[in-house]
């Protein structure tokens, strides 16, 4: 290694002497060249000499004149801060008791519950059984909840099955089939859904 | 110490002035001793100090914990540093590249843009040639001079301080360390 490598490796060779790595390769330049050892050594000893600056110690007051000016509400702050969102919290906490946890109640109750919007088709009920017979055709949607129903003539419009089962014979005509699964989001949906149907419907009523 | 000092902006965060006092106790000396090998102002640094602990307090929320807090801290130090000296030297930028870092060669820059010890330092006590040479050096290269060998400092540390690459501080404290090498050679204060 020449001096030119050497210096332009100093840094190398200073950081690993500063940090007590082993000396890098190229290190042994220095038994050699008393001029890069001179260079490497003055760095080495400036170093040294920064570290052994007299240090200044913060003026006495300091730290009470820093929490003088820090605001002295902290506690206010924090609150100003976490205010809002207790009053979210406790909007979501009223919003589950006043909406979701009825609707839920609502919905998981036991009594089975069948409606038709065709309120001409003959249908049979028995219980929890609701059946369209061969040869019925029911010409709007048929909705059941905590229901069996079956189906062996038509249904043209649409049918929600709400923790209901469907069976259709062979010759069933049925359109499409909605199935409410009985999870939180969808039990909100299905009702945020049926409320602006019926908003809709009654707007339509009023305006005729 | 990181445990600590992790512990106490956590509770600081928690509206605990205490713990925010706890943290000011902490770090004031060296916060101080920094400011005031950067600045040469003992006046400046009580100052720039005292803005750097509101500074923090007022951002504490926004720390990541999960990070060391010393960095952060020096990296607020840092920058209300240089806001003091763009209001008063608008030519002189802690964060301003300095040309010779991207040259291949050892450079360094004239001390003719930084205000002489004389113009704004208040002198406590007799400063050696060492200071007084350092106080002449560019912000930049004193920035790190004093983060490494003052405040023992690591590369990792010192690169989230200054937010530059590490590779970036290695380089400009090398370049530091000659540029005050050639300058105490020419006062007479090392030998050759």
């Amino acid at each position: 290694m020449n001096c030119q490598e050497f210096l332009h490796r100093l840094d190398k060779f200073v950081e690993a002497k500063e940090d007590m790595a082993p000396p890098p390769a190229g290190m042994e330049h220095i038994d050699e060249c008393p001029e890069c050892k001179g260079i490497y050594e003055q760095h080495i000893l400036l170093g040294r000499r920064i570290r052994a600056l007299p240090k200044a110690c913060a003026p006495q007051g300091l730290a009470d004149k820093v929490m003088a000016s820090v605001p002295a509400s902290a506690r206010k702050r924090v609150l100003g801060v976490r205010l809002p969102k207790l009053q979210t919290i406790a909007a979501v906490a009223a919003a589950l008791a006043l909406f979701v946890l009825p609707l839920n109640a609502m919905l998981n109750q036991e009594r089975p519950f069948v409606a038709l919007s065709d309120s001409a088709a003959t249908i049979q009920v028995e219980g929890r059984n609701i059946v369209v017979p061969s040869g019925v055709n029911v010409r709007g949607d048929i909705k059941v909840v905590n229901g069996h129903l079956t189906v062996f003539g038509s249904v043209e419009g649409n049918i929600t099955l709400i923790r209901s089962v469907l069976v259709s014979g062979p010759e069933a005509r049925i359109g499409s089939v909605y199935t409410v699964d009985w999870t939180l989001w969808q039990q909100i949906s299905y009702s945020v859904t049926q409320f602006a149907q019926d908003v809709r419907s009654y707007a339509r009523g009023m305006w005729r | 110490m990181d445990y600590v000092d992790r512990v106490l902006v956590e509770k600081t965060k928690l509206g605990e002035r205490t713990a925010f006092a706890e943290l000011v106790e902490l770090y004031k000396d060296k916060i101080f001793n920094y400011l005031y090998r950067l600045t040469g102002s003992r006046e400046d640094a009580e100052d720039l100090a005292q803005e750097t602990f509101l500074r923090a307090y007022a951002k504490i929320d926004t720390f990541d914990t999960t990070l060391r807090f010393s960095p952060w801290i020096y990296r607020i130090a840092q920058n209300a540093a240089v806001d003091m000296m763009r209001r008063r030297k608008p030519m002189l930028y802690l964060d301003e590249p300095i040309a010779s870092d991207t040259e291949s060669g050892i450079a360094w820059q004239v001390a003719s843009d930084c205000p002489g010890p004389e113009e704004q330092v208040s002198f406590t006590h007799l400063k050696s040639e060492i200071e007084e040479t350092i106080m002449q050096l560019p912000t930049a290269y004193r920035a790190v001079l004093l983060l490494r060998y003052t405040q023992e400092m690591s590369y990792e540390d010192m690169a989230r301080t200054l937010e530059l690459p590490v590779t970036t501080v290695k380089t400009r404290l090398h370049r530091a360390r000659e540029a005050l090498r050639i300058r105490l050679l020419s006062s007479g204060v090392l030998d050759y």
